[in-house]
């Protein structure tokens, strides 16, 4: 608790001991008075001041204006026990307001405490501690064990461990050497290694993170508008029944009945009525929900760009998902090699020098399964041929590697393989040479992420793949989706993500890199493994720093727990409300109910949101 | 031109009114205020000088209430 916080605890207690003195202890009605007024005053003070200032200035009427009035008027008419209590009462919610708020903001930046305060620079020989913000792309950091990587970058000395569960929430540690990329924040668990980075600190992972996750609950949700507007009505409105609840019945009997008895009552119901105009508890509850979930699912690795994503993810009931790299490993291995020509050594060694040239998952199992050193001076005239494969002129040799359509566009008559995987034919100097047969591993935890999508309620999973239809249809049957569609280009798979969108909310999930124009089209898009690109991490809406499927269903159960608690919130709270102002206009309450009821719901509606924080998926 | 700032207040419909008489100050074209993460995003009209609009956003908020400030 803050300084000023305590103080204000202090004075709370102390207003509420005197209270309870005058109260119960029998003494002289003027002094039981007296004491009454100084304990409000002890704890409503600052209240005061500020309902009066804001007077002053013809600024609308806020709670402070009308606990003021509320409680002024109530000593007025003699109740001055209601008046203290209330105050005391209120207080002490917006201290227990505050405080919810505070604690919140500490777990997050907890949470958020990813990025390193130092980084190690070699310059010439000797090692300088600097703050990480000075390095320049290009610099090489040396990282201790124990100590978090500063910046990302790529690794050029040593081999170690990485602890990625800040950024990833995953446990296992991941082992890395010469040649793989590292980002910031992870950290170094056994040996030291050197960086040499490719980022500047401001742009590295652990700082887009912060970023992202302090800005996720600028965008707002429908809920958080709808909030915002409810609270811009509920005050006037409230205030002008209050005043109709006393004015009206005053009225009716100077008019008609030719009396005035009960004015006190009625002007009692009309404060009572006062005591619960201020829409703290939902105003409150709303952010703070939505802000405890942002944090939590950072927690397990998975980044939710803003909280309208939340909302509009927990109702969207079909999924989509890319297949190489998001349901499948996206590693794929040579599983055999079936030459017709030349042997398969040298059928292996001309393909991977092509190959060599790809980025494409299925090129880079061709050069590791070739397992030797690539020369590519005998390499010529590469060319990346979209949705066919390459073309390259090897030791003088004309080369054509890639899928059927490749070769029916060359005219080149192939043979088909008969086992299930990827080919990959090839023809040299335009005769057919054979194919190579690769395959794609699933995902562990693939099958078991549709699973618990359909458990939490998706009614359709549906794949897109680039890859033939035998394999797609292979990897769908295994993992018991609803719909599965093969043999896509990358226009294609956004065609289908329209024709999806004109009947319902699609969720895409891909692996970022090439599924970018998806990702951007659907209503919320889910990428995976922002931790191996940083360009993925500006891209979708939704991040999970890890390639595991299984944060799939997480981050949908997280977005359905969020808005179950705020629709929960919202029906309490104002539920409560109305049913206390039904209340007080038949004077059937009365202001310690009124004030009870009202703080009682906002801490109830807190305490629901803040759970959102320690949720277990 | 949009730059965040360190708020301080103490409330949301608090905050909503300081993002309000924000959104007055000439020469701001539009604010958004993040209650839990205690920041404002403001956008400057192009070509002004944005720490002196900054400025005059900060007095202008000060005067609203004491209790509130904009961290420049």
């Amino acid at each position: 608790m803050s300084d000023k916080q305590k103080l204000r605890l202090y004075r709370i207690l102390v207003s509420f001991a005197l209270f309870l003195l005058a109260k119960f202890l029998k003494m002289d009605v003027r002094i039981q008075v007296v004491i009454f007024i100084i304990s409000y005053l002890i704890s409503g003070y600052d209240v005061l001041k500020k309902a009066f200032k804001r007077i002053m200035k013809f600024k609308a009427f806020d709670e402070t204006i009308l606990m003021s009035i509320a409680t002024i008027g109530a000593f007025l008419i003699g109740e001055y026990q209601e008046a203290v209590f209330v105050m005391v009462f209120y207080q002490l919610g917006e201290l227990f307001q505050d405080y919810s708020v505070d604690k919140s903001r500490d777990s997050i930046k907890n949470l958020l405490d990813i990025n390193p305060d130092f980084a190690n620079i070699e310059k010439s020989g000797s090692i300088e501690k600097v703050d990480p913000s000075v390095v320049e792309v290009g610099d090489v950091v040396v990282v201790n064990p124990y100590e978090k990587i500063p910046i990302d970058g790529e690794i050029i000395e040593g081999n170690t461990m990485l602890n990625t569960s800040a950024i990833t929430g995953e446990s296992i540690p991941r082992y890395v050497s010469v040649g793989d990329s590292v980002v910031s924040g992870l950290i170094n668990t056994e040996n030291v290694i050197k960086v040499k980075t490719t980022k500047k600190y401001e742009d590295s992972t652990a700082s887009k993170i912060i970023n992202l996750i302090e800005n996720a609950t600028s965008k707002k949700s429908k809920s958080e508008n709808f909030i915002s507007n409810f609270a811009r009505v509920y005050t006037p409105i409230v205030c002008l029944i209050a005043l109709l609840t006393f004015i009206c019945p005053v009225l009716f009997n100077v008019l008609f009945l030719n009396n005035t008895s009960n004015v006190f009552g009625h002007l009692y119901n009309a404060l009572t009525i006062l005591v619960i105009s201020c829409p703290c508890a939902i105003l409150i509850s709303i952010p703070l929900a939505f802000f405890s979930s942002v944090g939590n699912a950072s927690k397990n690795g998975i980044l939710i760009k803003g909280t309208n994503y939340i909302e509009t993810l927990s109702k969207i009931k079909t999924f989509v998902f890319d297949k190489t790299g998001t349901m499948t490993k996206g590693v794929f291995e040579v599983v055999g090699i079936h030459h017709c020509v030349r042997d398969e050594k040298e059928l292996i060694k001309i393909v991977a020098h092509v190959e060599h040239f790809s980025n494409h998952p299925i090129a880079k199992s061709i050069v590791k399964y070739y397992d030797d050193q690539i020369d590519a001076n005998i390499v010529s005239d590469v060319k990346e041929i979209s949705g066919r494969g390459l073309s390259a002129i090897v030791d003088g040799k004309k080369v054509l590697v890639g899928n059927d359509k490749l070769m029916t566009d060359n005219n080149i008559e192939y043979i088909e393989c008969k086992s299930v995987g990827t080919v990959v034919h090839v023809a040299i100097d335009n005769s057919y040479e054979g194919h190579i047969l690769v395959s794609d591993i699933i995902k562990p935890n693939a099958a078991k992420s549709i699973t618990e999508l359909k458990k939490l309620g998706v009614e359709k999973n549906i794949m897109l793949s680039g890859d033939r239809e035998v394999i797609a249809k292979a990897v769908a049957k295994e993992l018991a989706l609803d719909e599965c569609y093969a043999e896509l280009l990358p226009d294609d798979k956004l065609n289908k993500i329209e024709e999806l969108l004109m009947n319902s909310k699609v969720v895409f999930v891909g692996d970022g890199i090439n599924d970018t124009p998806c990702i951007s089209r659907a209503d919320v898009g889910i990428a995976m493994g922002g931790i191996g690109s940083a360009s993925v991490i500006d891209l979708a809406d939704v991040v999970i720093m890890d390639d595991d499927i299984i944060n799939v269903p997480k981050a949908y159960k997280i977005s359905k727990k969020t808005m179950t608690v705020v629709y929960e919130n919202m029906i309490f709270s104002i539920g409560v409300k109305f049913a206390i102002l039904i209340l007080s206009i038949f004077g059937i309450t009365n202001m310690w109910f009124a004030i009870f009821a009202d703080v009682g719901v906002m801490v109830l509606a807190v305490l629901n949101s803040v759970r959102l924080l320690y949720m277990k998926n | 031109m949009k730059k965040d700032y360190e708020v301080q207040v103490d409330c949301v419909s608090c905050a909503n009114e300081l993002c309000e008489e924000v959104k007055k100050v000439s020469g701001v074209k539009n604010a958004e205020i993040n209650f839990m993460a205690k920041k404002i995003t403001i956008e400057f009209e192009d070509g002004v000088d944005i720490n002196e609009v900054a400025s005059v956003a900060k007095k202008a908020v000060n005067q609203l209430d004491d209790e509130f400030d904009i961290f420049i």
